[in-house]
């Protein structure tokens, strides 16, 4: 990225700014936000939400899983709770939190006014709830909550009752939401950006979030196919997926990994682009590789369609079809090293410190990379075979979702923390999360990758006596996770609460971009006059 | 470039994507149609 130093426009003595357009108050500020950071706020917050929800799901899993036989819960209301911890996580917490992210800094570092179209930002924000209480609702219909995965796989979900009915709907509208939103995205970035921002100079989270979004654009409208495929066949008459009346239910796993196999990569990418935002800052020095960062993320994007059917190994495929998912599957390591070996060679000889964003974003590099490894097995269609299905998988994808994700996110929150509340959260207890969430994260899903090996099934109420020590291990450090994520609401409430030392402008003394050139808090206007970024 | 014409070409952008996402969904309802229910 070259230098992106703002000559011209928003001075950080242009604050007064700030009260330009009378910035509505109360509750119609935020019922009737069009502003990108309060709709960024609002994300954020609805996501931390659904993270607690997701997290307390998650936590009466373990709660079960504690010791073998049947403690607290049936195995139908255990798989209620599989299912929807899974689909609250990814389109109500991960997903809503980078827009989140991408509302609050994608202006700020282009240089932009806001995001395109307002309008439609405030009303992608506002569907968001909707999915949000319709997930949380189905719980309560007769039958309960969808149990069938958070894959809806066929025949299962054309068998249950209301509660699949409600997580479709809510799928509908969180991905309605998830297409206004992509579409602002590009739309922000390809017409938006300020004079002299040229898409090479533009910092590497805004190209990650371009890249996402067209990936949303072309995979959100094949999950809403899918699923009202699934909804036309439950009360419809159709039977695209119904084997008994002519349809396929392997064709809904194809389709339904077309999107999902993307889906993986929607989540993960705006973290490549904080991470790379992040580890230069702290080291002081230039990302590595900027132009093959950008390269590199457009590979994983278009291999990312390419891949689908790894995840249907199982199934039964011819060998050419398998050889074909496997190489494919592992071709997709080869950007992803790249982006690994610029991360590391941009702190190569840097002056590194530690900061809580900085921790993250290493913590990051290094357990994500323990995920791709173990993606990288999975992908083996011998060993898939056998690791199908069993508690590998979850270890796997835990590690690239929650030190993927979850870190990347923690990085980004605690690196704009400062530009977003105008206080300085507290470094000692930010450490203090860091190193809770990263030892209890280990202790909670490294077992998991033995008690696979070992053969424990996922998605099971029960388990074999011979898998509770490592199952107890397991559920012991889930708690120690789940109660160090109050460590970060308290410090992001005190922040927001104005509370803690004032941040200046730029507070990283490594960071470079636009969205330092504004005072701290941002303005609730910024760039009216657009930068020239030279 | 005028607010206006900024409008207008932010509007163009977003109807493009648009037609890309509901082209993707109906070819992938009719492929699933035709080929296996």
């Amino acid at each position: 990225m070259s230098s992106t130093t703002a000559t011209a426009g928003h001075a950080p003595s242009h604050g007064h700014d700030d009260h330009h357009h009378g910035r509505p108050t109360g509750w119609r500020r935020w019922l009737f936000a069009t502003n990108h950071k309060d709709i960024g706020t609002m994300y954020l917050i609805f996501s931390f939400c659904m993270l607690l929800e997701g997290g307390v799901l998650a936590l009466l899993l373990r709660t079960e899983l504690f010791s073998p036989g049947l403690q607290f819960f049936q195995p139908e209301l255990f798989n209620q709770f599989t299912t929807m911890h899974g689909l609250i996580m990814i389109f109500g917490a991960i997903m809503p939190a980078f827009v989140g992210f991408a509302n609050w800094m994608i202006p700020l570092q282009i240089g932009a006014s806001d995001m395109a179209f307002a309008r439609m930002n405030n009303f992608s924000f506002w569907l968001l709830p909707i999915g949000g209480i319709l997930f949380t609702a189905s719980f309560f219909v007769p039958g309960g909550a969808n149990a069938a995965g958070w894959t809806m796989y066929a025949p299962l979900s054309l068998q249950m009752g209301p509660g699949m009915d409600f997580t479709i709907f809510a799928v509908h509208i969180l991905g309605a939401s998830s297409i206004m939103g992509a579409i602002n995205i590009v739309v922000t970035i390809l017409n938006m950006r300020a004079p002299g921002m040229t898409l090479m100079k533009m910092p590497l989270f805004c190209w990650t979030w371009l890249i996402t979004a067209y990936l949303l654009i072309a995979i959100m409208p094949v999950l809403a196919a899918a699923v009202t495929m699934l909804l036309t066949d439950r009360h419809f008459g159709t039977s695209f997926f119904n084997a008994a009346a002519g349809g396929d239910p392997v064709l809904y796993q194809h389709v339904f990994w077309f999107f999902g196999h993307p889906e993986v990569y929607v989540m993960i990418l705006p973290a490549f682009g904080i991470v790379s935002a992040v580890v230069p800052a702290f080291s002081r020095k230039p990302l590595f590789g900027y132009a093959s960062m950008v390269y590199a993320t457009a590979a994983i994007a278009i291999l990312s369609f390419l891949v689908w059917a790894h995840h249907m190994f199982a199934t039964g495929m011819p060998i050419t079809g398998q050889l074909y998912f496997m190489y494919a599957t592992m071709l997709i390591s080869i950007p992803t090293g790249v982006k690994v070996f610029n991360w590391v060679a941009t702190m190569w000889r840097g002056s590194m410190t530690f900061e809580t964003p900085m921790l993250f974003a290493v913590g990051f590099i290094f357990v994500f990379t323990i995920g791709g490894f173990t993606g990288l097995m999975l992908a083996v269609a011998p060993l898939d075979i056998a690791m199908h299905d069993t508690y590998y998988v979850i270890a796997h994808f835990h590690y690239v979702m929650v030190a993927g994700s979850l870190f990347g996110m923690y990085a980004g929150a605690y690196y704009w923390l400062p530009k977003w509340t105008g206080r300085m959260y507290d470094e000692r207890l930010g450490k203090w999360h860091f190193w809770m969430s990263m030892i209890s994260f280990n202790i909670t899903f490294f077992p998991m990758h033995f008690l696979g090996l070992a053969g424990m099934p996922r998605r099971y109420a029960d388990y074999a006596a011979q898998f509770t020590d490592f199952n107890q291990v397991a559920t012991i450090g889930a708690f120690v996770f789940g109660f160090s994520q109050l460590i970060f609401l308290y410090l992001t409430l005190k922040a927001f609460a104005g509370r803690g030392e004032p941040a200046p402008a730029k507070p990283w003394e490594g960071a470079e971009g636009l969205e330092w050139t504004v005072p701290s808090p941002a303005p609730f206007h910024t760039f009216e006059t657009p930068p020239v970024v030279k | 470039m005028t607010p206006e014409e900024q409008r207008r070409k932010n509007r163009n952008t977003a109807l493009g994507l648009l037609v890309v996402v509901i082209a993707i969904m109906v070819w992938f309802v009719w492929r699933v149609g035709t080929s296996g229910g």
